[in-house]
């Protein structure tokens, strides 16, 4: 066991969240906050990012932004290299934004180029980046790395196939870096969660019919709340409680996606 | 039926640059979305789509991590084509295959069949021809693995 890793137990976990200004990524700050954990926020919304920040603080952890756009591998490596100036490790490792176009409807037949790329930039891009840059780190650590991914990327979705190919692509992605990190130490793990967030809403404000599809097949009866019932398991699978799981994607969908 | 011509594949993702990265993941994606987007646009109402999906099985994935992604992207949009076409009566189905990403020494046990991979002639040919024949009328938006035994 690596020093870093030997003296976890006695230093606070030290995460970086990406698409944490607001939504389901802050739901996990916040749930790595009550912990005690060091969570940065990685975000392009500085003003937004930095309120998540002060928030991870109040809620008993200790917050830090950094400005990172995923789908730029040079800002990736900036934010994992200022994470490693300030706090001289990384353990968790979360990447949970998407496109801003995920919400939008559209069939295979009429999508653009520019879409395609843009989905496959932030959810696909972005988690090639992070993982070659937080590598070292994260052996170090021993660390973890979670790829929010979603239901869509189980079933497929009639209007939202790219949003519902990239995020499979991230399962077979966390699938195969499993058995390749295994040996360095390196939990890789998927989280798929069903939440009230803002993303969910912009989705059912461009699709009403989404909302009665949605709320119509939820055996727990409603939508999640991305701090407790969201956060909670990702911080899970990013905390040593999770130590033997690897290769695995966790539905955190109130039994939502009827594929397992 | 759609399918992708051979590319490189393999190789730890940490030894990847990101030229290597867009070549084995996000051009081969990009590539599955327009030749499924065309697929659908062409076929007649009631017919069938079948796309060869060339996936590393489970068991020997390390090493192929864009590759996976990109397997795993296509079977969504089998999937999400299984939905959206289904109106119409067409069936959209995957066939997945690993006789182009087989390591050259299959972890243990040994895949189930001494034929493994297999090949696009016999075994890839025929699972293909089941699933565009009316044999297969009540199959959709399924991933079907013709890979001699290795995954399930």
């Amino acid at each position: 066991m690596s020093q870093a890793a030997r003296s976890e137990r006695t230093t606070p976990r030290v995460a970086l969240v990406t698409g944490a200004s607001g939504g389901i990524g802050r739901g996990i700050a916040l749930a790595c906050a009550a912990a005690s954990w060091r969570v940065w926020i990685a975000a392009r919304r500085a003003q937004e990012g930095e309120a998540v920040a002060r928030e991870v603080d109040s809620a008993g952890g200790a917050g830090r932004f950094v400005a990172c756009d995923v789908a730029d591998g040079d800002s990736v490596a900036r934010a994992i290299a200022a994470v490693l100036a300030r706090d001289g490790r990384l353990d968790a490792l979360a990447h949970n934004a998407t496109s801003a176009l995920s919400p939008k409807p559209t069939s295979l037949r009429d999508v653009s180029l520019a879409e395609v790329q843009d989905h496959v930039a932030v959810s696909l891009r972005g988690a090639y980046s992070l993982a070659r840059a937080a590598h070292a780190p994260l052996r170090d650590s021993r660390g973890a790395y979670l790829l929010l991914t979603s239901e869509a990327g189980f079933e497929g979705k009639a209007r939202l196939p790219v949003y519902a190919a990239v995020k499979a692509a991230q399962r077979g992605f966390a699938r195969a870096l499993a058995r390749e990190w295994g040996a360095h130490g390196i939990r890789v793990n998927c989280l798929a969660p069903l939440a009230a967030s803002p993303a969910l809403e912009r989705a059912f404000a461009l699709d009403p019919a989404m909302q009665t599809r949605v709320l119509g097949r939820l055996p727990l009866g409603a939508l999640g709340d991305p701090l407790a019932d969201v956060g909670a398991a990702a911080r899970f699978l990013l905390s040593d409680d999770a130590r033997y799981v690897t290769g695995h994607t966790l539905m955190a969908d109130g039994g939502s996606c009827p594929v397992t | 039926m759609v399918a992708l011509p051979a590319m490189e594949t393999g190789g730890a993702l940490n030894e990847t640059d990101a030229k290597a990265w867009l070549a084995r993941a996000e051009e081969p994606i990009a590539r599955w979305v327009f030749a499924l987007g065309v697929a659908a646009a062409r076929c007649a109402d009631g017919g069938a789509i079948v796309a060869v999906v060339d996936r590393p099985a489970a068991l020997d994935c390390a090493g192929f991590a864009p590759e996976a992604a990109v397997a795993d992207a296509a079977c969504a949009l089998v999937r999400s084509l299984a939905r959206s076409e289904g109106a119409r009566g067409v069936r959209v189905n995957a066939i997945v295959t690993s006789a182009r990403l087989a390591p050259t020494r299959p972890l243990d046990p040994p895949p189930a069949l001494a034929s493994f991979p297999g090949t696009y002639e016999r075994e890839v040919a025929g699972a293909v021809r089941l699933l565009l024949s009316a044999d297969a009328s009540g199959v959709t938006g399924q991933a079907l693995a013709a890979d001699c035994g290795r995954t399930w």
